[in-house]
């Protein structure tokens, strides 16, 4: 019969077993043991290097040599978390995800720190290892109390036979020292049998607490997610829907109209030809140009929608072709070795397209700059200029608009734009393959 | 002039086979994919081909591959390349296979007749044309040193004419000013932007575009 367990629900492995008596001959019990005397030891580890760390840090901070062993102990803590982690994945089969912020990739290190510093996280990281060492010790006395009891217990009948038992006071209930050792083996081999519980049920009250001080509270996480995807999804949506609208009133009120002045003009220079060939001929004229600009308004309209040569040869060109219709002069720094996804590729170009249309709008900028780079994992778009600033994300349509395009891709954008020092438009594109 | 006609769309294929005809050229083979296009010049050899970007199977840029591979195959077999779109970089591709007979139009220009026939002639004689939206592309582009700033407004309009691969009577005759003026204004945009003053005037243009592309 194949072990029946209803696999990591978040609370432990192979919880709760069908039949109780599994948990005997699993590893479970004997893995938590050695997690329980492992905590002890690395609870203590911790307790002495962060009481010292901590301290030396706090009473030398005067003299700013305390700084950077603070740093250093906040960088020591986090490794002793994610260490625990594995530990807690290793030994109790609890999955622990590093639950931390994440930090701006190409800021100072400043920058890091405080996010850092502002992460709960990492303060309930510290609050674990300090709680590490008296759970640890508990769980190293319990552990120690339990073998040694159960062993020495089931041995009993052995030392009676061999002299070396002593009836005290205590067992003076028994007549004789075999009788006590066969009643110290009964309860011995109760201990033994319920040993295994009792360290699953230590490990796990262990997993629990980790789960809680060193995991982040992913159900929260999530709905915080689906909520955030129904709004970005809700206003693709209506984005693609003011977009079809836009389109269609341009094909209507442009090439439309001129097509049917054209055909009107090329009509009435038709019926004109023999008696006003002057005038005929000027009628065609016109009708010419008109056409021309026809051609023109679609033209401008299809790169609106999709420019060809994105497709075809990817950002670089298609974002050096924008930057040549911007009326701001733009300093283009590109370094990319590969194209991007389509998805991704599309949704910066809009973005760069968006955002040196602000540009020229509202920044009133003599320059802009458009910096594009992989980072690992992301694209990383800038859009800077040296404008009034001043631009808002919730007041301006086309800055939500970026938004919600970086948004459907999982991405982020980050606007800074002080009145008077120019705008940063910062996004951030995944271009993982899922 | 023969002339071979690579393009899809059945309207403007049969549009530019009239036009041509009726200006009294012979069309010696009209093809729809790169492929096809390369065999017609391999076998016909004409004296210009008019190719557009987009074709079958992809609708990408096989016709502008084709070309690029067709010039490796004969070399300076002119082509002039016709896009419902024009950008620099293919501009830029094209004119890496050398420009001497090289053409890149938006398809639109073939409205204008006229322009559109002194183009194709232009590029059939080992010219180089370049639509004046590729160049105003060009010269809106930034540069580290802009001496492009040094030019007067004439000066520029000379060279952006000089660019689209016109003429030095052409631009005389678009200016409405004297072919010694043009002369003139173009010495001084050479020693302006530091180039060499070759005499030949297509060597001008080549001089004229590595500038504006570098």
């Amino acid at each position: 019969m194949a072990e029946v367990s209803i696999a990591d629900d978040g609370v432990g492995r192979q919880f709760p077993y069908r039949n109780p008596l599994r948990a005997l001959i699993s590893s479970e019990p004997w893995l938590a043991l050695i997690f329980m005397f492992t905590s002890f030891v690395i609870g203590l580890f911790w307790f002495v290097v962060l009481v010292t760390l901590l301290s030396t840090g706090v009473s030398m901070a005067v003299t700013l040599v305390g700084i950077p062993i603070l740093i250093g102990s906040l960088f020591a803590w986090m490794y002793g978390a994610k260490f625990e982690r594995r530990r807690v994945h290793g030994l109790l089969g609890v999955t622990i995800r590093d639950p931390y912020k994440p930090v701006p990739v190409d800021g100072s290190f400043w920058e890091k720190l405080k996010v850092r510093l502002q992460d709960r996280y990492i303060w309930q990281d510290l609050l674990y290892l300090f709680l590490l060492f008296p759970i640890g010790l508990a769980e190293f006395i319990i552990g120690i109390t339990i073998v040694s009891m159960a062993a020495a217990s089931v041995t009993a009948p052995i030392w009676a036979l061999f002299g070396g038992w002593e009836v005290d006071s205590g067992w003076s209930l028994f007549d004789s020292a075999l009788t006590g050792a066969g009643m110290m083996f009964v309860v011995g081999c109760l201990v033994l049998f319920a040993m295994p519980y009792i360290f699953i049920g230590i490990g796990r009250g262990h997993a629990w607490l980790a789960r809680h001080l060193l995991g982040s509270d992913r159900e929260a996480e999530l709905e915080a997610r689906v909520d955030e995807l129904t709004v970005s999804r809700s206003r693709a949506l209506d984005s693609a829907v003011v977009d079809l609208r836009r389109i269609e009133r341009d094909l209507h009120d442009g090439a439309q109209q001129r097509l049917v002045k054209l055909s009107m003009d090329l009509g009435l220079a038709r019926e004109m030809m023999e008696s006003d060939p002057e005038e005929a001929k000027s009628l065609i004229d016109v009708a010419h140009e008109e056409s021309k600009r026809a051609m023109q308004e679609i033209r401008d309209l299809a790169r609106g929608i999709h420019p060809a040569v994105l497709t075809d040869r990817g950002l670089r060109p298609a974002v050096s072709a924008l930057a040549a219709r911007s009326p701001v002069p733009v300093d283009l720094n590109i370094s990319l070795d590969d194209r991007v996804p389509a998805r991704v590729e599309s949704a910066a170009y809009f973005i760069i397209a968006e955002a040196l249309t602000n540009v020229a709008r509202h920044s009133q900028a003599s320059a802009a700059t458009v910096t594009i780079r992989r980072f690992g994992d992301l694209l990383l778009v800038d859009i800077e200029d040296d404008g009034v600033g001043g631009a808002d994300m919730n007041r301006n349509g086309g800055l939500a608009g970026m938004r919600d395009r970086a948004v459907a891709l999982e991405g982020r954008v980050v606007v800074e734009s002080p009145p008077g020092r120019g705008t940063l438009v910062h996004v951030e594109l995944p271009c993982g393959s899922s | 002039m023969r002339v071979v006609i690579a393009e899809d769309a059945v309207l403007l294929r049969e549009g530019i086979a009239r036009l041509l005809d009726h200006a009294g050229h012979e069309v010696v083979a009209i093809v729809e994919t790169g492929p096809d296009l390369i065999d017609a010049i391999v076998q016909h050899r004409p004296d210009v081909s008019i190719v557009d970007v987009r074709m079958p199977p992809s609708f990408s840029d096989e016709g502008l591959r084709a070309a690029i591979e067709v010039r490796g195959k004969v070399p300076d077999s002119p082509i002039l390349i016709l896009s419902q779109y024009v950008e620099e970089q293919y501009a830029g591709e094209l004119l890496e296979t050398g420009a001497q007979g090289v053409g890149y139009l938006l398809k639109d220009r073939v409205a204008d007749v006229s322009d559109f026939l002194a183009a194709l002639e232009q590029v059939a004689g080992g010219g180089t044309v370049l639509d004046p939206e590729v160049v105003s592309q060009l010269f809106s582009r930034r540069r580290r040193d802009d001496r492009l700033g040094d030019l007067t407004p004439r000066e520029r309009e000379v060279l952006s004419l000089m660019a689209e691969g016109q003429s030095n009577a052409a631009i005389a005759d678009q200016l409405f000013i004297g072919a010694g003026t043009v002369e003139k204004h173009i010495s001084n945009i050479f020693s302006k932007l530091n180039l060499d003053d070759s005499s030949s005037q297509h060597r001008r243009v080549l001089a004229v575009l590595a500038y504006l592309r570098e």
